[in-house]
């Protein structure tokens, strides 16, 4: 309402104010009095009366639903108190508490009405600040709505800030989780690369020794040497060439049984050539002796062939798991792929792997990071391909970066999820028991940040993603 | 006479080495036969019908390169030429959901999780081959030699009274 409006209206109020302390005075009404936290009335009382301030402030309060007193409005002089309960006979609507000195005239029932009835210039006095209070608190009451909508409002952005502030804790907590537990399944895997080390070692150290011993202990005996030496260097037979040769040796010597037959089939030719009269004449005691050598000596081999492997994987678990790499320990990443493709041979065998990767120039780095990043991307790449399928590796250099592209074979990435893919808690995998926070991905996008380095994504024309990671040269 | 043949289907060659060498005895009595995996599986399986063998037991792995063992078992169940064929699972990795599916979908016979205890393996396929001729109601006499006697004693009875 505009000021000119208001200021009409306040001089009118104390207009009909002045009147009325003059009717009072004439008509013998005395000017009552409170001292400051003195009520002038309670909440719920029956009230006969209606008062006028006069001089001082009266603060109107109510209970609220939890019991508390909540502060309404703050009257002032020209203000009517008990209106509500005056005129419809309910009890008082909300407290009325002196805040200073207070002076007020209480206008009793009978005494209003027969007034009113009598008096019209009482009439219109108490008219007028009936209608100015009234105005008055309607403005109140549309300055407090307005209010409340400002502050409902700002309680909104205020709950929307505080999700997204959780939700970003949220995400912090279980990247830090996951972290950790990269963390400590690599002192795990240090752990156990170590452990199995011992061991094999001295397995290699002893079938070595075995395997001298042996050789020295048929020296003399060339027909044994060379039995033992073609099993050391028995070739590996597929199991449709080993039924082709096990059906032409029965049908050659028929009384030959299938498990003895099955053993023959490593022999190279000249040897079974050797055992050709023995197997005619069905001399089976001398068979099984050739055969036991040369068992022995396929045994040894297999036994080298298959601590070898372990020493391999071994030596990968242990270049994969650094763990107290120091900040920088150069990333050779031809190093880094082959590593993480040994950790990760048990998935990766299924497919087939598309490999070209040059020998690369030793970067800044921590190759531990690094392999946690390959290791995340051919795992995706894995879960997204069908087995038997292509999965490619590749890398290579430009004047500024050294880079390596895994491509999968799956359907690609959606163009509206081609960046959320690498926001945390953005994962395309669904249950049936397959483990994904949605993590990898962000985590990897960041460990390349890291590096100062970059992670990127495009689709492959044929089908399928490729993801791309690029480390500096020079940082 | 036809002869029943158990077939290993494996791709570690390894390990597929163990199962037939544990297998070895049964050949007294029928005939073993290996393939590296699954496709391979189907050829055998294939030739070994259609030279009127049976194939008694396959022992199969789960995860190989290609098809895997589930699907093999399942699709097996579906022809009439090895809907009676005992069907072992031999592996160290089938998830339960797979597992679930060759019990539901292929009548699983076996399952032998790796590494196996012993002779595990010659065990079940004794079992398993002394299922066999009570389904297919052969005459135990011929294996003898490697059967259960607790799961053929009806089954022999019977031969030998329809003998006298």
């Amino acid at each position: 309402m505009p000021t000119s409006d208001a200021h009409l209206m306040k001089s009118s109020t104390s207009e009909a104010l002045q009147g009325l302390v003059a009717w009072a005075r004439h008509a013998g009404v005395e000017t009552l009095r409170l001292k400051p936290r003195e009520w002038m009335m309670r909440e719920g009382d029956k009230n006969r009366s209606l008062c006028v301030l006069l001089a001082g402030e009266v603060q109107l309060s109510k209970a609220g639903p939890d019991g508390r007193a909540q502060k309404l409005d703050l009257l002032r002089q020209g203000s009517l108190i008990g209106i509500l309960s005056f005129w419809t006979g309910n009890p008082s609507f909300s407290d009325s508490q002196a805040i200073g000195e207070v002076e007020y005239l209480k206008l009793d029932r009978d005494l209003f009405d027969r007034t009113v009835a009598e008096d019209a210039e009482f009439s219109s006095l108490t008219l007028q600040l009936l209608v100015a209070n009234l105005s008055d608190r309607y403005r109140s009451l549309v300055g407090l709505n307005l209010k409340v909508a400002g502050l409902t409002q700002e309680l909104e952005h205020e709950r929307n800030a505080l999700q997204a502030a959780v939700k970003d804790l949220q995400q912090t907590r279980n990247q830090m989780v996951h972290r950790e537990k990269l963390v400590t399944m690599g002192q795990l895997l240090a752990g156990i690369a170590h452990e199995i080390n011992n061991p094999s070692t001295s397995l290699m150290q002893s079938v070595s020794r075995l395997s001298e011993d042996l050789s020295a202990f048929v020296q003399d005996k060339p027909d044994e040497l060379r039995l033992l030496q073609a099993g050391q260097a028995a070739p590996f037979v597929s199991t449709s060439e080993s039924r082709v040769k096990l059906s032409a040796l029965i049908e050659q010597y028929p009384d030959l049984s299938r498990a003895r037959a099955r053993r023959l089939i490593r022999f190279p030719d000249e040897l079974l050539e050797g055992l050709r009269k023995d197997l005619k004449k069905s001399r089976w005691h001398r068979v099984d002796e050739h055969i036991r050598l040369f068992e022995l000596g396929s045994s040894l081999h297999s036994i080298e062939i298959a601590n070898e492997r372990i020493t391999r994987l071994v030596k990968s678990l242990k270049s994969y798991s650094r763990q107290d790499e120091p900040e920088d320990a150069g990333v050779d990443l031809g190093k880094c792929i082959q590593d993480t493709l040994m950790i990760l041979n048990h998935k990766l065998k299924y497919y087939d792997l598309s490999l070209e990767v040059e020998t690369l120039p030793v970067v800044h780095g921590r190759p531990g990071e690094v392999n946690q990043i390959l290791t995340n991307l051919l795992s995706n790449a894995c879960e997204a391909t069908e087995p038997g399928k292509k999965i490619l590796i590749r890398s290579g250099q430009t004047e500024d970066v050294v880079w390596v592209e895994i491509g999968d074979d799956g359907c690609g990435v959606p163009e509206h999820l081609m960046q959320k893919i690498f926001e945390p808690n953005v994962t395309t995998k669904s249950g049936g028991g397959q483990f994904g926070l949605g993590l990898g991905l962000a985590i990897s996008k960041d460990l390349a940040m890291q590096h100062g380095g970059s992670l990127t994504l495009r689709n492959r024309e044929e089908g399928g993603a490729i993801f791309r990671l690029e480390l500096p040269l020079q940082c | 006479m036809s002869k029943i043949v158990l077939v290993c289907v494996e791709d570690e060659a390894d390990v597929l080495d163990a199962v037939i060498r544990e297998l070895e005895p049964m050949e007294d009595v029928c005939v073993v036969e290996a393939a590296a995996d699954a496709a391979e599986a189907r050829v055998l399986l294939k030739q070994i019908a259609d030279r009127g063998d049976e194939t008694g037991v396959i022992f199969c792995d789960h995860i190989m390169p290609g098809e895997n063992g589930v699907e093999l078992l399942v699709d097996l169940q579906k022809d009439d030429r090895w809907v009676f064929t005992r069907k072992v699972l031999l592996t160290g990795q089938a998830g339960l959901e797979a597992t679930v599916k060759a019990v539901n979908q292929a009548e699983l016979s076996h399952y032998i999780s790796k590494p196996w205890d012993g002779d595990e393996v010659l065990k079940v396929a004794i079992q398993e081959l002394s299922h066999y001729l009570v389904v297919k109601d052969i005459n135990p006499l011929p294996y003898l030699k490697h059967v259960d006697m607790d799961i053929v004693e009806e089954l022999m009875r019977k031969h030998l009274t329809a003998d006298r």
